[in-house]
């Protein structure tokens, strides 16, 4: 897939995924590329970017083995844009589906 | 690649950012590993699927410049932060170092046209001030009180001038950061 679309996808799927639950990175890594190839180190930055500017906060939470890990939650504000981008996904999406039914029935 | 020498790729094209910040970003990368033995994969494995630690870490400075550039808009920091854009790839170099340079030479220039103006004034009003209390002879215009008035009219104009062009400067450093901002997350990354 184009490199310059799926940045501002991953950003949707990250704001997605966190709606279900609480994740730390790795999880967050392996859920998203089950179903979309990923360069998996560019979560990092991108969950970042996403903690400046407000809509993620983290915590640390012991796991069963090893040092305890970094967890990812939405904020309010992170919950609003997660919809934000789902509504312009979606009108996006039908409207080149619409415009792909028409160039076919020609 | 093994997870040692990633990490020490990242670390390395990571130099710049202050300590704690570089060592918060390296412990991400250090439980990504962890995780992913974890699950069963392999450091080398691993270390593929992550990608380039070079453009990673290039990446990741960038963020952090235009982030401390947005929380205090210094001309340091915004210049840090521009040139760490500037090195994401050859589309940034010419896409943020080039206008960047272009519009604070426009700025510059702008700075020493108001310098000169008030430079001007002022020196017109020491010459008027000596050549009618001194007498030497050298006047500008026929009335010493009208070309006073004209010369102090000139220096707070271009005193007017330098104010506005600190405030353009200013708005500049702002819009620049946005700019970046908004840059980070459309461009995409080489290498």
């Amino acid at each position: 897939m184009n490199i310059q679309f799926k940045k501002g996808v991953l950003e949707l799927c990250v704001l997605a995924q966190l709606t279900r639950k609480d994740c730390y990175g790795y999880e967050l890594v392996a859920e998203i590329s089950k179903n979309i190839a990923i360069s998996e180190g560019t979560i990092y930055p991108l969950l970042r970017r996403l903690k400046n500017d407000g809509y993620v906060t983290t915590y640390l939470q012991e796991s069963q083995e090893g040092p305890p890990r970094k967890y990812y939650k939405l904020t309010s504000e992170g919950k609003t844009m997660k919809d934000e981008l789902t509504d312009e996904w979606l009108t996006f999406v039908e409207r080149v589906n619409h415009f792909l039914e028409g160039t076919r029935n020609e | 690649m093994n997870r040692k020498e990633y990490i020490r790729t990242l670390r390395r094209y990571l130099r710049g950012v202050p300590k704690d910040e570089l060592e918060d970003i390296l412990d991400d990368y250090r439980e990504h590993f962890e995780a992913g033995l974890e699950a069963g994969r392999s450091e080398d494995g691993i270390a593929r699927a992550l990608g380039s630690p070079k453009a990673l870490a290039r990446q990741l400075k960038a963020d952090f410049m235009v982030q401390r550039a947005e929380d205090s808009a210094s001309a340091e920091n915004v210049l840090r932060a521009v040139l760490a854009a500037a090195g994401l790839g050859v589309l940034n170099l010419v896409f943020v170092l080039g206008p960047f340079l272009a519009l604070v030479g426009v700025l510059f220039a702008l700075f020493a046209a108001a310098v000169g103006i008030t430079f001007g004034g002022l020196t017109g009003i020491v010459a008027i001030i000596l050549s009618t209390i001194g007498g030497f002879g050298y006047s500008i215009g026929s009335n010493p009180v009208v070309g006073i008035i004209f010369m102090v009219g000139l220096t707070l104009g271009g005193l007017l001038f330098i104010m506005v062009d600190m405030y353009l400067a200013k708005a500049f450093a702002g819009l620049t950061v946005k700019y970046l901002k908004w840059n980070a997350s459309i461009i995409k990354q080489e290498g």
